[in-house]
């Protein structure tokens, strides 16, 4: 059962350009969620009406602490921003289906970009901790250098992070799937971002024959899958049919989705 | 003190006045995990199709002040894989159903109510005339009398089950449209479906809404809800389910003085997924606060 619940903000302090890094305090949902998951936030403001799906970054389960990094896109989640510690934020959640981890894997490249990259971090802890001897090679990709974030956190489980900028005003130059070996040594991929980065990313995985999953992001209204806002189109019986990014996913295997 | 809550619609007995707008709700099994799904008097599914809809293309949402536009476009997945995937969820709970049915010709509704009439647990229709997303059929029966007349009348034909006809707002009278779904057999009326709207992107440039234009809901509209809900109280018989921006027992009321016999609970499902709850305790707590007995003391109270 999933629930509503008021959560106490810890800290919400901004890290990047209209970026900002969010503590909750609220055990029952750190205590079910797992990577690539959402929670639902609402606004205090009652003219705001829909719950804003913002990915969970990290899940402090001892804690009870969940952390969500956001961008300042709109008036719901600049309402969000102005929230101070101690004060409380109505969430739904945790909600999608998150990232399945398969023991099997080794070699894993997660790749990320721009508002993607937060969930990915979870994902990173959470194969390290399920599988410890995993190889885990990490590519974020980022507008330009007043974006990047986390990069420091993500080189707890790749020494070697990659970093890319479209402008090249950090690190490497040009998009997170340019950067990726082009004879690849994986034996999966994940990926978080963009829609067109995440097509490359499926594309590339497929040439490869490699599994891939990707959390997509689509416009919401309910979050919980009755509202059928968030489709997304999908392969299924020999045709196609409109999955719900909310409630099927946001994590599909890129071989399920029509990438158009 | 003892309240009754229970209202007649169609020749049915609703338990209490509270059920959910088609289209905010799905079938139900979602929001079951966030609130008692069996306090509701019915469930409104959200719209059926003889096949399935793939709908419109995303972004198909957008917020807007006090309220959202949608433009989903009816996405179903056709009636005889609405029945595989619900039926058994229906007879399983226990709020009346009601399943909206929506079409593009007058075949497509009466297809649709024929088959969902041999299901055994489908207590009611809500014909969608007024869905403003689709191209085709929807809102075009909606917005002409003799259209609606018609559609009204040939559903009527093939269906025993009581038949509520949901109307819009955009129209230039709606006394006439609910004039017409009456005579022409409708059981009871539910109002209002969204206002035709849109919203512009000005970092963009462009519309919001993949589509368009779509559908407003939400509290912003509903004093438009209301003045339709006491229009066509005033001109007509039938029982009026009343919608449009109800998001406590407060608003609920207001519906029901306004002439409504139930009220439907649309977009505050999102803005709160127990709001349905929260405005059958509110109609209780006013009644209660009020020393009101029964329910249908209120109803058309304003009028």
């Amino acid at each position: 059962m999933s629930e509503i619940t008021h959560a106490v903000v810890i800290e919400n302090k901004q890290i990047a350009q209209d970026t900002f890094d969010l503590r909750i305090h609220s055990p029952a949902q750190a205590a079910k969620a797992k990577a690539g998951q959402f929670l639902g936030i609402y606004t205090g403001n009652p003219a705001m009406l829909l719950p804003r799906p913002l990915s969970i970054c990290e899940i402090d389960k001892p804690n009870g602490i969940l952390r969500v990094i956001y961008r300042i896109v709109g008036g719901g989640t600049k309402e969000i921003a102005e929230v101070a510690a101690g004060e409380k934020l109505r969430i739904l959640g945790p909600l999608g289906n998150g990232y399945d981890i398969d023991t099997n894997y080794r070699d894993i490249a997660i790749v990320g970009g721009g508002l993607g990259v937060p969930p990915l971090l979870q994902l990173a802890s959470s194969i390290r901790k399920i599988k410890p001897s995993a190889n885990i090679a990490i590519y974020l990709g980022f507008r330009d250098k007043s974006q990047v974030i986390l990069e420091e956190e993500f080189s707890r489980y790749d020494d070697k992070v990659t970093v890319c900028t479209d402008d090249g005003s950090y690190g490497v130059q040009g998009n997170a799937i340019a950067a990726l070996p082009q004879k690849p040594v994986f034996d999966a991929v994940y990926g978080c971002g963009p829609k067109p980065m995440l097509a490359a990313l499926a594309k590339y995985a497929e040439a490869a024959g490699l599994p891939c999953f990707v959390s997509v992001e689509e416009h919401m209204a309910c979050c919980v899958g009755t509202c059928l806002a968030c489709a997304v189109k999908a392969y299924q019986d020999g045709g196609t049919v409109n999955k719900r990014a909310c409630y099927d996913g946001p994590v599909f295997n890129a071989k399920e989705l029509v990438w158009e | 003190m003892s309240i009754n809550l229970s209202v007649n619609i169609g020749g049915l007995t609703w338990k209490n006045p509270v059920t959910v707008a088609s289209g905010t709700f799905g079938s139900g099994k979602e929001y079951a995990q966030y609130m008692d799904i069996n306090r509701l008097g019915a469930v409104t599914t959200k719209g059926v199709a003889p096949i399935p809809w793939a709908g419109n293309r995303t972004p198909r949402v957008a917020e807007s002040y006090g309220g959202m536009l949608n433009s989903i476009g009816l996405q179903n997945p056709g009636v005889e894989q609405f029945i595989a995937n619900d039926m058994a969820f229906f007879r399983d709970i226990d709020p009346l159903i009601i399943v909206n049915v929506c079409g593009h010709k007058i075949e497509d509704y009466c297809l649709v109510a024929r088959r969902l009439s041999e299901e055994e647990g489908i207590d009611m229709l809500e014909l969608n005339i007024s869905c403003p997303n689709v191209s085709e059929g929807g809102v075009q029966f909606g917005t002409d009398w003799k259209l609606t007349e018609k559609v009204v009348k040939e559903v009527r034909k093939v269906t025993k089950l009581p038949l509520i006809v949901k109307l819009t707002p955009n129209v230039t009278s709606i006394e006439v449209i609910a004039k017409a779904a009456e005579g022409a057999g409708a059981d009871a009326l539910s109002m209002i479906n969204t206002l035709f709207g849109m919203r512009i992107d000005i970092n963009r440039r462009k519309p919001m809404l993949g589509n368009i234009f779509g559908g407003v809901s939400g509290p912003a509209i509903k004093p438009v809800a209301l003045r339709c809900v006491y229009q066509a109280a005033r001109c007509t018989k039938i029982p009026i389910i009343g919608m449009g921006g109800i998001m406590d027992g407060n608003d609920a009321i207001e519906f029901m003085m306004a002439g409504a016999s139930a009220v439907a609970v649309g977009t505050a499902n999102f803005a709160n997924p127990s709001a349905t709850i929260d405005v059958l305790d509110g109609i209780a707590g006013f009644m209660e606060k009020n020393s009101i007995t029964d329910i249908n003391d209120i109803i058309g109270a304003a009028l």
